[in-house]
Formats: C-alpha cells, sequence, structure tokens
C-alpha cells in the first residue's frame, strides 16, 4: 500500500491550533504522531511515548495520538497523570464516536481536529492551566508521511 | 532423656543432609566443569576445520609466503595426532593458534586478498571462532574457579576429602606470537 | 530460645546481599529491545525500531536488542558485547535465540553478538556482511536510524520469520533446579517434621473412654460456593467422633475476558516497565566492525 499524505498543509496548521488551544488552556500537553506504518501500532505508540517523555516533566500529564496508516490503526496513548480523568473507556469513546466516524470517511484532518478538541474539553475541566510549569519542546504534530519534515522536526 | 535422644538424631539428620547437600554441589560444579571442557573442544574443533578452507582460499594466491601457511598445515596435524585430553594437546592447540595468528597478521597485508568476499567471510568466521575459543575459555577458567575454591573451602573440604574430589588444571591462554618459538621455516 | 534476636542475621543476610550485588558487573539494566543510552536516535527512529522488534519477537519468540554506549571504558568490544549478553541474556532460555547489536560511539565500533541457538542461521560471515555493507556505510554519513533500521531488517531476514527450534547441541547444560530441589527438599522434611511433632502434640484421648483417638482429616463441600477442610477424631473403642473445622476456601470459578482489539484503533495507556529479556546465552559468535 502505498501512503501519500494524509493531512493537507492546510489541515495541518488547523490540527496545530487546535493543539496549542489545549495546550493554552490547560496544563497537559497534546502530541499527533503520522507514520505510514508503526509495525505494533501499541508498542510504537509506548516507545515514543517513553522516548521523547510527552508530558511536563513530575507531572506525567501527556497526551499521544498515533495515527499508523499501513495498519488503519489510531492508538491513544495516555499519561499517568491524565489516567485518572482520561481513563481508557473515555479515550475509547472519543476514539470511536468522533475520530474513527470521519476517519471512515477519509476525513482524517476534520477527525484528528475534533478528536483533540474533544479532548481538550475534558482536559479543560480538570487540568485547568497552571502558570510555572513550563512545557518541554516536543513538535505538536510529527508526520512522517511527509519525510522532508523530519529534518525540521529533530535536525538531523 | 528421651529430648535429648530427638536432639541428637535431630542433629545428625541435619548433618546428613547438609553432608549430601555438599556433595551434590562438588558433583555439580565437577560437572559444570566437564560440560564446559565439552564445549571448548566444541569450538577448538570448529577452529581446526576453518583451517582447511583458509589455506585452499589463500594457497594459490601467495607463493611467497607459502611457508606460513604450511606451518598452519603442519601445527594443525600435529594437533590431531595428540591424544584428546592430554597436556600435550593443549600445547599444541596453543601453537596451532600462534601460527594461525600470523598467517591472519600476513594476510591483512594484502589488500587485493582482504577484498576477496570469499577470504574476507572466511575472516569472519575465523575471527568469529577466535573469539569464540576466548570466550569459552574464559568461561572453562571461571568454572574451574568455582570448583577449585568450594573444594578448598573449610567445610566443604572435609567432604570433597571423603568424596575424592581433585583439582582441576586451569586452561592457560597462550596468546598468539608472543609465546611461541619463533622457528625459522624452512622453504620446501 | 524465645527470644532469639534476628537483627544480626539479618544483618548478615543483606551485607551477602550486597557482596552479591557488587560482584555483578555494572551494565544499566535493559529499557526495552532498543537501548540508546548515547541518545543518538531520535524518538520516532526508536519507536519504530522497539516496535519492529517487539512484533518480531511476539512472532517468533527471537530476541534481537540493540545497546548504544557512548563508550566501552577501555574493554574491547567483543568482551562487552558478551559480558552485556550474559548480564542481559537476550534470547530465550534453552533456544539461545539472542541476538545483541552493540555499538560503541566513542570507539565507533559495532558488533553482532550471536546466541548459541541462532549461530547457524546467522553464521559470522553474513553478521560481517552486515556490518560492512550496511551498518558501517551508514554510520559512516551520521545516519545511525537508518543504519540500524536496514541492519535489523537484514538480520530479521537472515534468520527469517520462523520461530527457533529448541535444543542446539552447542548448549551448555544449565544446573540451576537442582539447588531449588534440595531447599524445596529441606522445606518438605520441615513441614513433615513439624506435622508429625503438631499431631504427636495433639493426641487427644477419648473423653468417654481414655482412648487414643484416631485423626482423619477430610474435604467436605458444602452449598455456598465454599470448601471446608474438617479434622475428624474417632475412638476405635466407642466409635465417639468429633469434627474440627481447620480452614475453608471459596470454590473457584472461571471467566476473565480480556481486551478487544479495535479495527480503526484502540484506546490505550502509557506506562508499563520492559520485563526483561528471556535468559538466552551466547558463546562469542558473531562480528565485529568499525567506521
Amino acid at each position: 500500500m502505498r501512503v501519500h499524505r494524509l493531512l493537507t498543509a492546510k489541515e495541518k496548521a488547523q490540527l496545530r491550533q487546535a493543539i496549542e488551544e489545549v495546550e493554552r488552556h490547560t496544563s497537559a500537553e497534546v502530541c499527533v504522531i503520522i507514520v505510514p506504518s508503526a509495525g505494533d501500532p501499541e508498542a510504537f505508540a509506548r516507545a515514543y511515548f517513553d522516548a521523547v517523555g510527552i508530558g511536563k516533566e513530575g507531572l506525567d500529564n501527556g497526551l499521544l495520538i498515533l495515527v499508523a496508516v499501513r495498519e488503519r490503526t489510531v492508538r491513544i496513548e495516555v499519561g499517568r497523570g491524565l489516567g485518572a480523568v482520561i481513563t481508557p473507556q473515555v479515550a475509547q469513546r472519543i476514539l470511536d464516536e468522533v475520530i474513527l466516524p470521519w476517519f471512515r470517511e477519509g476525513r482524517y484532518g476534520e477527525g484528528l481536529r475534533s478528536g483533540v478538541e474533544a479532548f481538550g474539553a475534558i482536559l479543560r475541566e480538570h487540568f485547568p492551566e497552571r502558570p510555572g510549569v513550563p512545557g518541554r519542546p516536543i513538535p505538536d504534530i510529527v508526520d512522517t508521511t511527509e519525510p522532508s519534515r523530519m529534518k525540521d522536526l529533530f535536525g538531523s | 532423656m528421651r529430648r535429648i535422644w530427638a536432639f541428637s538424631f535431630l542433629l545428625l539428620a541435619l548433618f546428613a543432609l547438609w553432608g549430601g547437600i555438599t556433595y551434590n554441589r562438588l558433583v555439580r560444579a565437577e560437572q559444570a566443569v566437564a560440560v564446559q571442557w565439552a564445549q571448548l573442544e566444541n569450538v577448538l574443533q570448529r577452529r581446526l576445520d576453518l583451517v582447511p578452507n583458509l589455506v585452499a582460499a589463500t594457497r594459490g594466491i601467495f607463493l611467497q609466503e607459502r611457508a606460513i601457511v604450511e606451518a598452519v598445515v603442519q601445527a594443525r596435524t600435529r594437533y590431531l595426532a595428540t591424544p584428546p585430553g592430554s597436556p600435550t594437546r593443549v600445547q599444541e592447540a596453543a601453537r596451532l593458534e600462534a601460527s594461525l595468528g600470523r598467517l591472519l597478521a600476513v594476510i591483512e597485508r594484502y589488500p587485493e586478498l582482504r577484498s576477496s568476499e570469499a577470504v574476507q567471510s572466511l575472516m569472519d568466521e575465523i575471527a568469529g571462532t577466535e573469539n569464540r575459543v576466548a570466550v569459552e575459555r574464559r568461561r572453562y577458567n571461571e568454572r574451574v574457579r568455582d570448583y577449585n575454591t568450594l573444594l578448598q573451602r573449610f567445610p566443604t573440604f572435609l567432604v570433597a576429602r571423603i568424596g575424592g574430589f581433585t583439582p582441576r588444571p586451569y586452561f592457560q591462554a597462550t596468546r598468539g606470537a608472543e609465546e611461541a618459538p619463533e622457528t625459522p621455516l624452512q622453504s620446501p | 530460645m524465645r527470644h532469639i534476636r534476628l537483627w544480626p542475621i539479618i544483618g548478615a543476610f543483606l551485607l551477602l546481599l550486597a557482596a552479591y550485588a557488587a560482584a555483578s558487573p555494572a551494565f544499566p539494566p535493559a529499557t526495552g529491545f532498543v537501548n540508546d543510552f548515547a541518545g543518538i536516535l531520535d524518538p520516532i527512529t526508536r519507536a519504530e525500531l522497539e516496535s519492529r522488534l517487539q512484533a518480531y519477537e511476539k512472532q517468533t519468540t527471537n530476541e534481537i536488542a540493540i545497546a548504544i554506549f557512548p563508550d566501552l571504558g577501555g574493554t574491547p568490544i567483543e568482551e562487552f558485547a558478551v559480558r552485556l549478553e550474559e548480564a542481559w541474556k537476550v534470547g530465550k532460555q534453552g533456544k539461545d535465540n539472542g541476538v545483541l547489536l552493540v555499538v560503541a560511539m566513542r570507539e565507533r565500533q559495532v558488533r553482532i553478538e550471536v546466541g548459541y541457538g541462532l549461530e547457524g542461521r546467522l553464521p559470522d560471515s553474513e553478521a560481517g556482511r552486515i556490518i560492512r555493507e550496511i551498518i558501517v556505510p551508514r554510520f559512516r554519513q551520521g545516519e545511525f536510524g537508518r543504519g540500524l533500521i536496514e541492519a535489523v531488517d537484514a538480520i530479521i531476514t537472515a534468520i527469517g520469520e520462523n520461530s527457533t527450534q529448541p535444543g542446539t547441541p552447542l548448549k551448555p547444560v544449565r544446573w540451576s533446579i537442582s539447588g531449588q530441589f534440595w531447599l524445596a527438599l529441606a522445606f518438605a522434611i520441615a513441614i513433615f517434621a513439624a506435622v508429625i511433632l503438631s499431631q504427636r502434640a495433639s493426641r487427644r484421648r477419648c473423653p468417654r473412654c481414655g482412648t487414643v483417638l484416631e485423626v482423619t482429616e477430610r474435604e467436605l463441600p458444602s452449598h455456598l460456593g465454599m470448601a471446608r477442610w474438617y479434622r475428624i477424631y474417632t475412638c476405635p473403642q466407642c466409635g465417639y467422633r468429633e469434627k474440627l473445622l481447620i480452614s475453608r476456601r471459596p470454590t473457584p470459578f472461571g471467566g476473565w475476558i480480556g481486551p478487544i482489539p479495535g479495527g480503526w484503533g484502540s484506546g490505550g495507556f502509557g506506562g508499563g516497565g520492559f520485563g526483561g529479556f528471556g535468559g538466552g546465552a551466547s558463546g562469542g559468535g558473531g562480528a565485529t566492525g568499525r567506521w
């Protein structure tokens, strides 16, 4: 299966805006990764999570949305700090009722954006922004279906 | 009175149990040495099997270094002539290692030889085998050390005496050309 | 005898434990299949390798591990790799189907250490070829992630998608069971002795005729889902019986449902540490290269 670009530049900008909006109003940190193939998406998401340490130091309040195109899988990985609010049931519901319906129609940008917004609405209630907790510089969106982006994101 | 009997019986039983356990530990350590020795023989055999291949691959190419190749072949024949497990065999193994090391050093000097795919992969196999010999030799020596210390320690020592366990020799690493005599090899 | 001073015993035990811990070489514990102690891989590459190797392990039970060190502290890489393998035990116990790829940044050296069980499928010449033709050219250009991904692909192609058959003739015999056996035996004897002693102590006499009562133990089911153990005293002379409840336990019932995987997606949580490798061993097989 040939992997083409999942999101247009415009959709990506909108998604970035949505993520920044969530991060401005809550203390959580959101990251979306899109990869052509992840092998085992669960392992991939966990390994990425561990590698970058999504979430602010000590709070562990990261939220990762992994889209593995070849495996046709969306995997949501939630940091321990958010686990009490974003339970697996909550994550599964947002996935099934918000993100995946869009995906099945091929509208990936909309799916991701409304998913981020749905998580944002819950996070805003329970994790209002606390001043003085600086975020770690982690890219909001990583899209390796566009290989040229890799260099900008990680330097090499 | 009965208490004392029961107590001394219990003590005797415990002592017998300790003796049994210790004896078994010694047997186990001795077995580990034997198993590791077999493993070492295994990798030495592997090295031996590689020699004809190496000789065949290099013989045609450099005639001027023929003496070194011949030395390897001779060392192999001498090694095979010694009975397995004897001290002379260990000596011959070291001599073979030394002459093999010289041949490899010579091959390193010939880039056109090194670039050949067949020689290259043969060199990989030999380097891997030399490393295996080093690893298994270290493990063998570690097993011997474990066994020998067990044999010499105080309470175990009593059981070892009764059981007739004797210490085992280490496999000394006679590494390469430093120790082997640099005999002038006569060309045919 | 009543007041046994426990502290010296506990102290001695702890001291022994500390000595044991100190004796083992100081390798960091494995964090997963990919261990980047030098921090040269970007998160995507690391995640890609990790998921690839995890999936491969699930499929074939073969374990391929990557360890990247900033330097080796003066140890030759061959020895370092064998010692690391001895510490991490990459591969399954008995199958020894592990491959350990060690990268030393300062020394600019790389080694593929092959477990006993895979020596046939990944011979030294093949390991050497992978290093020379795939790893070294990529590493020279600074493309560590790409070099490792392609090397892993080549290793997987070489050892295949099938699981390794157990029982390689080269494997040394392990002797770890016997010690436990003796411990278990000693324990069993102690319990046996304790039971006999306690039975002698609890020898009871019939309240009616004074004969020594016979003792039997029996499990009797009850309708509340609990089984009960009773000790039953019977008098052989006059037929006196007495029931004594020892313990009760719930009757087990089955049924456990795991998570259901989704088609387009599945939810999940972070966390969950690495459980360690399977207990494999290697004997110095493999190849070394320098970039």
